[in-house]
């Protein structure tokens, strides 16, 4: 056995108690932070196979996100929650026939993946075949904003405006954590085959990598199809994490912060979205000071300003495009353990 | 000497250890979306503390307010919500102004037992989270049908147009139970039609409206978008009244509708110069204050705050369980008027119904809240 799978086997153990402990008897505050990274962390995941890896630039991962946070919540929902919630245009069928118990959640967030993906089918088809670059942007930018109008107004699904309340918060450490692994894993495996390779063959020069051969199209769509699967298994944590939804919860913002997160963490390194997943969600509240020794309001300007020192300084993120290895980790160890040795002695 | 020195001493001690300070906790968006009415709030807090108009001091303790930003998305909410209850400590909440944070966070909140006061959040679903979540204002199914029994009784209006923004919950819950308040005290709505926030062009609703030309236009939108369509209304020869709700009153409405927006008519909780007592005080330092008339956001803000001080006064404890169940019996005269709160949180008020006449706004009736408790009997609630 290599010592790396020793390691990342060990690694997971630890998590896996780590999580077992955390959701028993973590501060709540600290707990609802790590709950938050892991979700950013996973719909960022997504996000830097389709933007970092292939080099598509999709706007459009809110959109996939709202769609999996609202059949998430549909399927969760309890039964007297639907009779009271929808005040004005009562819940369609089929919805207001069932609910599933907490044994169908895993179920429900499948479910809300694969909406997600049928929807990247959807925009993904003619968008990918025809447009590059900016136009794909603008493509599923308006895609984003479309299904954001369409939530305000099919209020026998999504009670428009006004929102879902009372959704049963089962997201905890283990379900955030367990998607975040497992969809973590498929993503390196992704990025490790001859798959991955075709993908960043077509970031480096899309006609290229098509006279090698790639069916550059398929390949796009693919990573695309991934890409949406996270960020709507991310939406139905979320919604089922904070016990509502609305449309607002998923606007273009959460795209945004997600194209902070993947840049940050260094474009198409997996490695850097689940860093920058996680950092991204603790900054907020590590900049909370900001707030009450100035003025409210004034950490998002602190926060803008290390955006902008990253950019300047660190142009590649956190990981470039490099990804976590036990090597790397080993080397440095190493390195770290003469130094002191040579100190010592 | 020295004993008198010692007593001091153990006395100062004393009142240190016991004044410990009451935190609540103002939970506000600062930034995004509701920024404005986040700071309004914080202006009208402070300056009302200051200038000691509310007390800051409660069973001898100094009140405490510590301010986090809600960035008006219910995820941010819901984090802050949790650490002001866990690291914080506090023993209310006031906040946030609008109501999708406030439900990111109702859950939270519920769960954690520490009331939450929402100034300004109108959705009805907001206090039906649980017993722990009250606002200062009325809800959208007070207001629109005191609206609807003003249109018909007031402008004797037999038929009615409403235009809706689909992108705002208050908007739609406004729009839709003042249509069916109406259809049910014998008026007909003849056309109903949408809009977003952020929209300029109202040609084609107009458009439809002087098609069926109704009696009277109900539009319970923000200012921005009533006053762009009153203009658009008025060039294109549509005569009609106009009524809205209390999104319109903010001064922003004249400056942007100018003349167009002469005759507008609104439901809303208050109106300056009715102010009495507390009220009154309220009005007077804060022009001296700020230089301008109050606004309506940082009143009910100011509301909050007090309903808590006299919950821990009447509870005669600062614990969160106490005041909730405080809040629950709260009678009390406020900035914006006399505020009896319900066991499920929604407090009964009076209305006030304003008009814009030469560019300011001016009382034009009084709607007492049995009435509009008698409306939502006749519509058979």
């Amino acid at each position: 056995m290599r010592p790396n799978r020793v390691l990342t086997g060990l690694f997971l153990l630890g998590l896996a108690l780590f999580v077992w402990w955390g959701d028993a008897h973590l501060d709540r505050f600290v707990w609802r932070i790590l709950n938050f990274g892991a979700i950013y962390a996973l719909a960022a995941v997504g996000y830097t196979v389709i933007n970092g890896v292939t080099g598509q630039f999709s706007l459009g991962p809110h959109g996939f996100m709202l769609l999996g946070g609202y059949l998430t919540t549909l399927f969760m929902l309890p039964m007297h929650q639907k009779r009271v919630v929808w005040l004005f245009t009562p819940l369609s069928w089929p919805f207001n026939q069932f609910t599933l118990p907490y044994s169908g959640f895993i179920l429900a967030l499948i479910a809300g993946g694969i909406l997600a993906v049928l929807a990247s089918l959807v925009v993904g088809i003619p968008a990918l075949r025809a447009l590059r670059g900016d136009y794909l942007a603008i493509a599923t930018f308006g895609f984003g904003e479309i299904l954001y109008v369409l939530a305000c107004n099919f209020m026998g699904l999504t009670n428009g405006p006004m929102g879902i309340k009372g959704i049963p918060p089962y997201t905890n450490l283990a379900w955030s954590f367990g998607a975040l692994v497992v969809l973590t894993y498929a993503a390196v495996r992704l990025k490790n085959s001859s798959f991955g390779r075709a993908l960043r063959a077509i970031r480096e020069d899309e006609l290229a990598a098509e006279s090698m051969g790639i069916n550059v199209f398929r390949h796009k769509l693919l990573a695309f199809m991934f890409s949406a699967f996270c960020a709507g298994v991310a939406g139905g944590l979320m919604a089922t994490l904070i016990g509502t939804i609305t449309p607002d919860l998923f606007r273009f913002f959460m795209t945004f912060y997600l194209l902070m997160i993947i840049v940050f963490g260094g474009l198409g390194s997996i490695s850097g979205a689940v860093v920058g997943g996680f950092i991204f969600a603790a900054i907020f509240e590590a900049l909370r000071f900001v707030d009450t020794a100035v003025v409210p309001g004034m950490r998002m300007v602190v926060f803008a300003i290390l955006l902008i020192l990253t950019m300047l300084f660190f142009r590649r993120g956190l990981f470039g495009r490099e990804e976590f290895t036990w090597d790397w980790v080993l080397r440095g160890a190493q390195r770290a353990w003469r130094w002191a040795w040579a100190k010592m002695s | 000497m020295k004993f008198r020195l010692a007593v001091l001493a153990v006395a100062a001690l004393g009142v240190l250890g016991l004044a410990q300070p009451i935190k609540i906790g103002c939970l506000l968006e600062f930034t995004g979306g509701c920024a404005a009415y986040g700071q309004m709030a914080r202006d009208a807090l402070e300056f009302a503390r200051a200038v000691g108009i509310v007390p800051t001091e409660v069973l001898g303790r100094p009140i405490e307010l510590v301010y986090f930003d809600a960035r008006t998305e219910p995820t941010e909410a819901a984090t802050g919500a949790t650490r002001l209850i866990q690291v914080e400590k506090v023993v209310a909440i006031i906040g946030t102004m609008c109501s999708g944070p406030f439900l990111g966070a109702a859950e939270i909140v519920q769960a954690a037992g520490v009331p939450m006061i929402g100034p300004t959040t109108t959705n009805p679903l907001t206090t039906q989270v649980g017993d722990y979540l009250f606002r200062a204002c009325f809800t959208d199914d007070d207001q629109g049908p005191v609206a609807a029994d003003l249109a018909l009784s007031f402008f004797g209006a037999k038929t009615a147009a409403v235009v809706i923004d689909v992108a705002q919950a208050y908007c739609v819950g406004l729009g839709k139970y003042f249509i069916e308040a109406f259809e049910a005290l014998g008026g007909k709505v003849v056309a109903t039609l949408y809009c977003r926030t952020g929209d300029v062009d109202y040609t084609a609703q107009l458009t439809e409206i002087m098609r069926v030309n109704p009696d009277i236009i109900y539009t319970p939108n923000y200012y921005t978008e009533v006053a762009l369509m009153a203009r658009q209304a008025r060039d294109l020869g549509l005569t009609q009244p106009i009524l809205g709700a209390d999104g319109l009153y903010a001064p922003e409405l004249i400056e942007i509708g100018g003349a167009a927006v002469e005759g507008i008519h609104f439901t809303t909780f208050w109106h300056p110069d009715l102010a009495t007592g507390i009220a009154l005080r309220y009005v007077e330092e804060y022009r001296k204050y700020f230089g301008r008339d109050p606004d309506a956001f940082g009143a009910l803000a100011v509301d909050c705050y007090l309903l808590i001080v006299d919950a821990i006064q009447r509870a005669g404890s600062a614990d969160p369980k106490a005041i909730k169940e405080a809040l629950q019996t709260a009678d009390l005269e406020v900035i914006t008027g006399r505020t009896i709160m319900t066991p499920q949180g929604d407090p009964i008020k009076d209305f006030v119904f304003l008009k814009v006449e030469n560019g300011q706004f001016v009382y034009a009736t009084m709607i007492p809240a049995a009435r509009a408790a008698e409306i939502k009997k006749l519509m058979g609630k």
